[in-house]
C-alpha cells in the first residue's frame, strides 16, 4: 500500500539533483573541482541503484574532507541514502542529529519529512503523527502531496475515515498520489461495510484517464476490487462493467477473467461464462485462477446439459492437476535441499543483468518456473533483494581482501623509514604517519574483513534456511489447493457419472 | 450444484485473501532479529568500506602518481551513450556498457569515475571511444583525443558530453581539473 521502491528514489532524486546543482554553482573554481566530481561520483552509484557504494564513497569522502563542504545538506543525503538502504535507523538518528543541529526550517522540515516515512513503515503511529507536524510549513511544494498521502494513509490506519476523506481534497487531483489515495480510502470505506461510498471512490479511479504506467496498474487493481465487491453483493451488471475494463496483458487478468466467469453465472449465461472461463484455461495451470477455471469450465458444461463434454473436461482437468502437483513436489524436493535463490544462482554475480539472464536460462526448469512464479509476490521479492544485498556484499568481501593483499605486498616493498602523505590533505606533503601504522592498520582492516567473512557465511546460512522455509510452505499451500481442487474434481464426476447411470 | 459453486468461489476468495502469508508471533521474532542482524552487518561493512577506500588512495594510489579519468555529461539530448573505451597511449585502460539508469544518472548530474592508476611524471595520450546513438536516433561512434602532462602531482581529467546546439551535433571534451 505504501510507496514502492521507484516511488521512494523519486523523492530522494529529487532531493539529491537540487543538491547536485547547488554544489555546481558554489564549486566554481578548479580547485575545488576535484569535490565536485567525486561529490557527483556518490550519485553515479546511488542512481544505478547500488546504495552500497554510494554510501561508502560518500562516508568515505566526508572522511577525507574530499567532498564539498556542506555539513547539513550532507546529513541530509546521508540519512536519505541510509533510508535507500532499508538501514532506518542509521536514517533516524542521522535526521535527528539534522534535526537538533539547529538548520534552515526547510531543511528541518525535509529531515521531518524523512522521518515520517520512516515512522509510518515501522507503523510507528505516535511518532508518525508528530512528525507530520512538523513538516505542515516549510516543505518544497513538490513534496506536498506525498505529505498528505501519508497523512491520509495514517488515518486510515486508525480507521479515522472522516479525517481521511478530508485529505483526499487536499491533494492535486492530477498526481498519482491523488489516484492511489483515492483507491486506498475507498478499499477502506468497503471493509468498514460503506461499500457504496467506497465503491464510489474506486470507481474513479477506475475511469481515471491518466496512462502511465503506474496508473495503468491502478486502475486495473481498482476495478479487480470493485468487480469483487460487486460479485459479493450479487451484482453481476457492475460486476461486468468493471472487470471487462482490466487490461488483459496486465498482471490482473486472469482474476478479471475468473470473476466475468463468475458474473455471468451469477446470471445464469453459461455461454458467456465459458468465454473467458475458457480463455483462462489456455494459462499457465501453475496459477489459482486457471485451476480455478479448470474446474469452473465443466461445470458450465453441465449448466449447459452438455455431460458428456463435462465428463471428458473434468477428465482433462484431473490430468493437468496431477501433473502441477508433480511439479510442485518436484519444488518441494529442490527447495527442501537449499533455498530457491541457492539452487538457481549459487555463487554467482548478484547484479540484474545476471539474475535476468539466468531465470531467462532456466524458464523451463523447475527450479527457474517456482522462482518466476515466486517473485510474483512482494514478499518473496524483498526476501530476493534481501539475499541479492548479503550476496553482493560477500563479494565485496572478496574484492576487499584482495586490496587489502595488494597494499600488503607494496608495504613490504617499502624501506623501513618510507613516508606517507597525509591523507586529509595530500598536497601539504605532512608525512605524518609511518611504515609501521600503515601495517598494522592493513592488518586490522584484514582481520575485519575476515571477521565480516564468517559473520556473512553464517548469516547468509540463517537467511538461506529462512527463505527455504518460506517457500516450502508456500509450496505446501499451493500443493494443499491443487489436491482440494483435485478432490472436488473427483467428487463432480462421481457425481455425473451417478446421474449418467441413474438415467440410464 | 449452486452449493459447490459457492463453495468454489469461497475457495478462490480464501486464496485471495491469503497471497499475503500471515505468520505465527515467534516467526515474526526471529524474523525481526535475522533483519537487525542483516542491518548490523550493513552497517559494520559500510564503516569497513570507508576505513578500505580511505587507505586505498594512500597506498595504492598516492597522489605523486594518481592519474582518476571522470566521465560527466552536460544535457546531451544529442547522444545517448551505450559504450564507452577509455585508452591510455593506445592501450585498453577501461571499458563500460551503460544501463539506462546509469545513462538517466548523467542526465542528473552524476558522473562516473572511468579510471583510477598510478603513472610516472611524463606525457600521454588519452583517447575516449564512445558508442550509441545520435540524434534522429542514429548509431553513433565518435572518439576524443587529448595530450596531458603527468607532473608529480594527482592528475585529474574530465571528459564531457555536451549537446552542440548550433551544430545540432554531441560534443566531447577532456578536461584537466587537477
Amino acid at each position: 500500500m505504501f510507496l514502492h521502491s521507484a516511488k521512494k528514489i523519486v523523492l530522494i532524486s529529487l532531493m539529491l539533483s537540487s543538491a547536485i546543482t547547488s554544489a555546481a554553482v558554489s564549486a566554481q573554481s578548479q580547485k575545488n573541482k576535484e569535490k565536485e566530481l567525486r561529490y557527483q561520483e556518490v550519485f553515479y552509484h546511488f542512481y544505478r541503484k547500488d546504495a552500497f557504494n554510494a554510501l561508502v564513497n560518500f562516508n568515505a569522502g566526508l572522511h577525507e574532507n574530499k567532498l564539498p563542504k556542506n555539513l547539513n545538506r550532507n546529513q541530509l543525503l546521508l540519512g536519505s541514502m541510509y533510508f535507500m538502504y532499508d538501514l532506518d535507523e542509521l536514517a533516524e538518528s542521522t535526521f535527528l542529529q539534522v534535526i537538533r543541529s539547529g538548520v534552515e526550517p526547510e531543511q528541518k522540515a525535509m529531515a521531518w519529512y524523512f522521518l515520517a516515512k520512516i515512522y509510518y513503515k515501522a507503523e510507528n503511529f505516535r511518532q508518525l503523527s508528530e512528525a507530520l507536524k512538523k513538516t505542515k510549513q516549510h516543505l518544497p511544494e513538490s513534496l506536498q502531496d506525498e505529505r498528505a498521502y501519508i497523512l491520509g494513509m495514517y488515518y486510515l490506519k486508525l480507521r479515522d475515515l472522516a479525517n481521511a476523506k478530508s485529505v483526499l481534497k487536499t491533494i492535486d487531483k492530477n498526481t498519482f498520489w491523488y489516484q492511489m489515495f483515492q483507491f486506498n480510502l475507498g478499499a477502506s470505506y468497503i471493509k468498514a461495510n460503506l461499500g457504496d461510498e467506497g465503491a464510489d471512490f474506486i470507481r474513479d479511479v477506475g475511469d481515471s484517464e491518466q496512462a502511465s504506467d503506474d496508473m495503468l496498474a491502478l486502475k486495473d487493481k481498482s476495478n479487480i476490487v470493485l468487480g469483487y465487491y460487486f460479485l459479493r453483493n450479487k451484482n453481476s451488471k457492475d460486476a461486468i462493467d468493471v472487470l471487462e475494463n482490466v487490461r488483459l496483458s496486465g498482471p490482473f487478468s486472469n482474476k478479471a477473467l475468473l470473476g466475468l466467469g463468475w458474473a455471468y453465472t451469477e446470471k445464469q449465461q453459461f455461454r458467456k461464462a465459458l468465454i473467458p472461463w475458457m480463455a483462462l484455461t489456455e494459462k499457465d495451470p501453475g496459477q489459482i485462477a486457471v485451476q480455478e477455471a479448470l474446474l469452473a469450465v465443466p461445470y458450465a458444461f453441465m449448466q449447459l446439459k452438455a455431460e458428456d463434454k463435462s465428463l471428458e473436461l473434468y477428465k482433462n482437468s484431473i490430468d493437468t492437476y496431477e501433473a502441477v502437483k508433480t511439479e510442485i513436489d518436484l519444488s518441494l524436493g529442490l527447495a527442501k535441499k537449499s533455498s530457491i535463490f541457492n539452487v538457481l544462482l549459487g555463487d554467482q554475480s548478484y547484479d540484474d543483468f545476471t539474475i535476468s539472464r539466468k531465470i531467462i536460462e532456466h524458464k523451463d526448469s523447475v527450479e527457474g518456473r517456482v522462482l518466476s512464479d515466486l517473485l510474483n509476490d512482494k514478499e518473496f521479492q524483498h526476501m530476493f533483494s534481501t539475499y541479492r544485498d548479503l550476496k553482493q556484499l560477500q563479494s565485496k568481501l572478496r574484492e576487499w581482501r584482495e586490496q587489502l593483499r595488494k597494499m600488503k605486498i607494496m608495504l613490504r616493498a617499502m624501506p623501513e623509514d618510507a613516508g606517507f602523505e597525509n591523507e586529509r590533505n595530500p598536497r601539504s606533503r605532512t608525512f605524518t604517519k609511518d611504515k609501521r601504522y600503515y601495517v598494522e592498520t592493513v592488518l586490522t582492516l584484514d582481520d575485519r574483513v575476515k571477521l565480516q567473512e564468517n559473520r556473512m557465511t553464517i548469516l547468509l546460512g540463517m537467511y538461506d534456511s529462512f527463505v527455504q522455509e518460506h517457500v516450502v510452505k508456500a509450496l505446501n499451500k499451493k500443493r494443499q489447493y491443487i489436491v482440494t481442487y483435485l478432490s472436488q474434481t473427483r467428487f463432480a464426476m462421481a457425481e455425473l457419472l451417478d446421474k449418467a447411470q441413474r438415467l440410464e | 450444484m449452486m452449493i459447490r459453486l459457492v463453495f468454489i468461489s469461497q475457495i478462490f476468495v480464501t486464496l485471495i485473501l491469503t497471497m499475503n502469508f500471515s505468520y505465527a508471533t515467534d516467526e515474526v521474532e526471529s524474523a525481526l532479529s535475522l533483519q537487525q542482524q542483516i542491518d548490523t552487518q550493513k552497517a559494520e561493512m559500510i564503516e569497513l568500506g570507508r576505513d578500505i577506500k580511505v587507505l586505498e588512495e594512500v597506498l595504492l594510489y598516492p597522489s605523486k602518481s594518481r592519474v582518476s579519468v571522470y566521465l560527466t555529461m552536460d544535457v546531451a539530448v544529442l547522444f545517448s551513450l551505450e559504450k564507452v573505451k577509455l585508452l591510455l597511449n593506445d592501450k585498453i585502460v577501461a571499458e563500460h556498457v551503460y544501463s539506462t539508469r546509469e545513462v538517466r544518472g548523467f542526465g542528473k548530474g552524476s558522473s562516473q569515475r572511468l579510471f583510477i592508476g598510478n603513472m610516472e611524471p611524463g606525457k600521454y595520450k588519452l583517447t575516449a571511444i564512445f558508442l550509441g546513438k545520435g540524434p534522429r536516433g542514429r548509431p553513433y561512434k565518435r572518439g576524443v583525443k587529448g595530450l596531458f602532462l603527468k607532473g608529480n602531482d594527482a592528475k585529474i581529467l574530465e571528459i564531457s558530453i555536451e549537446d552542440d546546439v548550433k551544430k545540432q551535433q554531441p560534443a566531447f571534451y577532456i578536461r584537466d581539473v587537477s
